[in-house]
């Protein structure tokens, strides 16, 4: 007779269940992400530093200002070349769109460091242009000098975010209701007044929530600036690198993160607002338009610019990689296991290569079963803020990760100094939020009576998680290991001030012989780089293919 | 002890609603029960809090005279048929109803049987290796009762089986459910809002409002004398009337005067049945007067729809008097009235 104890509701001990599953990725959260940012505030704080040298000269407000700058410009830009992809992608149905879809989302998940070496595969001294442009006209010097200068780094970020840009616009543009512009037409309105008084104001939302999320992407932007804006172009992400391996100001480089980690917490929640916002239940597609023969010639001239933008970088790179003194070559790949350098910090390629697959396989191991527990626990409690803190690692900047795991887990209780673990540990950190969308998209399409129907035929929960949650969700697990392993393979910011030079990562290694003399050394970036573009491209066509596509946040 | 399921004064809250009220429910062994009421009165709260599903803020569930309340819903050994079915999609017919067998630990050779005859019960012989996409409403629904079947529980739960059906498959299956259901020799407990599913299904109706079971017993009682307003107007018994009584226990109303019926004088709500009434000529006692509003075909019968000093009441007849036309006066005669009163037993007064 337990007449007198209070009975737990079954909401709460659905919530308890639920917060058990989102234990493990808060509890890592705590450790591995609250941690080292309490520890880089803390730091910012110190008598040397913070806040000194920051006022001290304009220096680093004109750096601020140069990375509001660039990121405003690059977003802005983006969107011109989105908005007309984002029509054709959102009004009409041909064949082949849904590959066209899946080429021009390539860029996007590409590492930086692969766009940036396909650029200069590109349109550095020896890259493609320059070397047809010299070939042709019979030029000594290189007549496009990109490299090195602000409009490298526009294009660069145009490139890997168009495409993203695209399809958030192009989602909500499907729904607009056609019948909107027809009744300007009626009214008197032109194609043009039609578009820019009806059509235009109603994708306001989902354009602005395009614009912050490329704003907070290329605000935070480190490969491609650092590779190709070279020295004179310094965003605050490249200046927390150069503070922290440079000049050893952890001070300044601290109150750098924390500067930057205002605005890209604040991007982020522009972001989410404006993404509720745009969230309209329904899939309802609106019809293809009628093709007449000018919407033909747009709609494939759109189409080819923007595949011919897509492929023509990712060429250029598999090209270079190929391309020898005398003619096309595999030397480059041969040489993959030859240390051309013979120096102790610098490893053969096929090392960097042997580490980053089990750093990535590490880190699959480690954020899948992280993310999925979190995503069961988020969609079972159904809490949107639950579901925001595992997503919070989104808006911390890989260097600034890195900055505060050097600043943090170099003493007791946590002494990590020199441990591959933190390469690991700041991998799960960057993948875990993928795996965690990926999986609670699907899950929450999955009717929790089919639990509860396993359960009335006798199924304990762990079996009826075997037998009905496993089958009915491997695809976006599948998927979210690929992201993991993907983004284990590409990433950069972090792995640079964590990584030992012992155990340099694919990226790592393209980074440091770019920054070699020599043909051999940027034959083997070149080499390397398209390895990891064929890997990484890969990996985004298994998850393509596994529909489980979760670009539009993020 | 009592046989079966019993449910004691279960409550149940969520949040700040409190959807079971002290619900109390019997199943005997061998018996389907009907539990009906509108929608949101707690009906499938109270199947899912049996099934240990929800967990009771109150109260007991027993079964067999053992209280189930702490055992967890994978062991209670009780068949839930749910709403909408929930088939598991990723699994063939087969599959989904041998999922329960399985749990059980039989080997293959005796689950196979098992599925094979119980796709035969419910009319489904070699459907076992079709997948659900290519299935019926109807076909799924007895893979649902095949799936509940299965492993033989020791209660069976049916949360509106046919609520997603068409009315004339409905009406079929019905009588199809009922002959499974009489085979089993176990409680059933079978949610619905549909009366004449309840009455056709049922050895007895439990009826439910805002988290209690009001009314219990058998389908001919409960209709023949339905007691409350409640229950009357739910089951369709809608010619109600207010009038007062006096000490002959005649009952004056502004549509008539009734009775006698037995009771202390004072304020009475009054049911006017329809059964055996019949239009008449002349005014008098137990007879009602009033305005054809409207004579609505219904295949045997018409319904005669008319409006009188105390309201709209309305009359299925076998057979209508030839000639009579919408705004014509007429007289129908009333062969039973039956005093209501409130849930709490007290006569009813406004």
């Amino acid at each position: 007779m337990d007449e007198g104890g209070a009975p737990l509701s079954s909401a709460f001990r659905e919530r308890r269940a639920a917060l058990a599953l989102l234990a493990p990725a808060l509890l890592f959260l705590a450790v591995f992400l609250a941690y080292p940012l309490q520890g880089i505030l803390r730091e910012s704080f110190t008598q040397e530093g913070g806040f000194g040298p920051l006022t001290e000269d304009t220096y680093f407000l004109e750096r601020a200002w140069f990375t509001a700058w660039q990121a405003t410009v690059s977003a802005g830009l983006t969107l011109v070349l989105a908005l007309p992809v984002a029509y054709v992608l959102a009004c009409y149905e041909f064949r082949g769109k849904a590959a066209l879809e899946a080429l021009i989302t390539v860029p996007f998940v590409l590492p930086t460091i692969v766009v940036a070496v396909a650029f200069t595969a590109l349109l550095g001294p020896q890259g493609v242009v320059n070397g047809a442009l010299q070939a042709v006209f019979n030029l000594d010097e290189p007549p496009v000098r990109l490299l090195n200068t602000l409009w490298a780094i526009l294009i660069a970020h145009v490139f890997y975010n168009v495409a993203l840009a695209a399809r958030i616009i192009s989602v909500s543009w499907a729904r607009l209701d056609t019948r909107l512009e027809d009744a300007a037409a009626m009214l008197g309105a032109g194609k043009g007044t039609a578009f820019l008084r009806v059509t235009l104001p109603l994708l306001r939302t989902p354009i602005l929530a395009a614009a912050s999320l490329v704003f907070l992407f290329c605000f935070t932007s480190f490969g491609v600036v650092l590779i190709l804006g070279g020295p004179q172009y310094g965003t605050l992400e490249t200046e927390i690198y150069r503070e922290t391996l440079f000049l050893f100001r952890l001070p300044v480089a601290a109150t750098l993160a924390i500067v930057q980690l205002i605005a890209t917490f604040g991007a982020m929640w522009v972001n989410a607002a404006l993404q509720r916002q745009t969230a309209q239940p329904g899939a309802m597609r609106r019809r293809s338009l009628a093709w007449t023969t000018g919407r033909r010639l747009t709609v494939a001239a759109i189409v080819s610019t923007i595949a011919v933008v897509t492929i023509v970088p990712l060429v250029a790179l598999a090209e270079r990689s190929v391309h020898g003194d005398a003619g096309y070559t595999l030397e480059s790949y041969r040489r993959l296991d030859d240390n051309v350098r013979q120096q102790v910090l610098f490893v053969a390629p096929i090392t960097a290569v042997r580490n980053s697959v089990s750093f990535a396989l590490l880190t699959m191991l480690v954020a899948l079963p992280l993310g999925t527990l979190a995503a069961h626990g988020a969609v079972r409690l159904r809490s949107s803020l639950a579901e925001a803190v595992v997503q919070l690692p989104l808006g911390v900047s890989g260097v600034t990760l890195g900055l505060g795991f050097l600043i943090t887990f170099n003493r007791p209780p946590l002494d990590l100094r020199g441990s591959p673990a933190m390469v690991v540990i700041a991998h799960t950190l960057v993948a875990m939020p993928f795996v965690a969308r990926t999986v609670a998209a699907q899950l929450r399409s999955l009717d929790p009576r089919l639990r509860e129907a396993a359960a009335m035929l006798g199924a304990s929960p762990l079996r009826a998680f075997v037998a009905i949650d496993l089958p009915l969700t491997w695809r976006s697990m599948l998927a979210g290991g690929v992201f993991a392993f993907a983004i284990s393979m590409g990433e950069f910011g972090a792995t640079l001030l964590i990584a030992r030079p012992e155990y340099p990562t694919i990226p790592l290694a393209i980074f440091r012989y770019l920054g070699q003399p020599g043909a051999v050394n940027y034959g083997q970036a070149l080499a390397m780089a398209t390895i990891l573009m064929a890997v990484t491209a890969a990996g985004f066509f298994i998850i393509d293919r596994l529909r489980y596509r979760e670009y539009g946040g993020f | 002890m009592t046989d079966g399921l019993e449910v004691r004064k279960v409550e149940f809250r969520a949040g700040q609603a409190h959807i079971l009220r002290g619900a109390d429910l019997c199943a005997g062994t061998g018996k389907t029960v009907a539990l009906l009421g509108p929608s949101g009165c707690g009906k499938t709260t109270l199947l899912r809090v049996v099934a240990g599903l929800e967990r009771p803020s109150a109260g007991k569930i027993l079964f067999d005279g053992e209280d189930v309340g702490e055992i967890p819903a994978y062991r209670r050994g009780f068949g839930l048929m749910f709403q909408e079915h929930a088939l598991f999609p990723h699994m063939n017919v087969e599959r989904n109803v041998d999922f329960g067998l399985r749990r059980l630990g039989w080997e293959a050779a005796r689950r196979d049987r098992r599925v094979g005859e119980l796709l035969e019960t419910v009319g489904l012989g070699g459907f076992g290796r079709r997948t659900l996409e290519g299935l019926s409403g109807g076909e799924r629904q007895r893979v649902a009762l095949a799936r509940a079947l299965a492993p033989e529980p020791r209660l069976l739960m049916l949360d509106e089986p046919l609520g997603s059906l068409d009315r004339g498959l409905r009406e079929h299956l019905v009588v199809e459910l009922r002959e499974i259901l009489r085979h089993l020799r176990i409680p059933a407990v079978y949610v619905t809002h549909d009366q004449f599913e309840a009455f056709a299904v049922a050895d007895e109706l439990a009826i439910m409002r805002e988290g209690r079971v009001v009314r219990v017993g058998n389908p001919g009682e409960v209709h023949g004398n339905p007691r409350t307003e409640f229950v009357a107007r739910f089951l369709g018994l809608e010619n109600i009337v207010d009038g007062v009584r006096d000490s002959e226990g005649m009952i004056a109303t502004l549509a008539g005067v009734f009775g006698p019926v037995a009771g202390s004088p004072g304020a009475v709500r009054l049911l006017l049945r329809t059964e055996g009434s019949a239009v008449v000529e002349s005014d008098g006692q137990n007879v009602v007067r009033g305005l054809v509003v409207a004579r609505v075909f219904l295949g045997g019968l018409t319904r005669l729809v008319i409006d009188t000093v105390a309201g709209r009441l309305e009359f299925p007849m076998q057979t209508a008097p030839a000639g009579l036309a919408e705004g014509d006066e007429i007289r129908v005669r009333v062969e039973e009235v039956q005093a209501l009163v409130s849930e709490q037993g007290e006569p009813l007064s406004r």
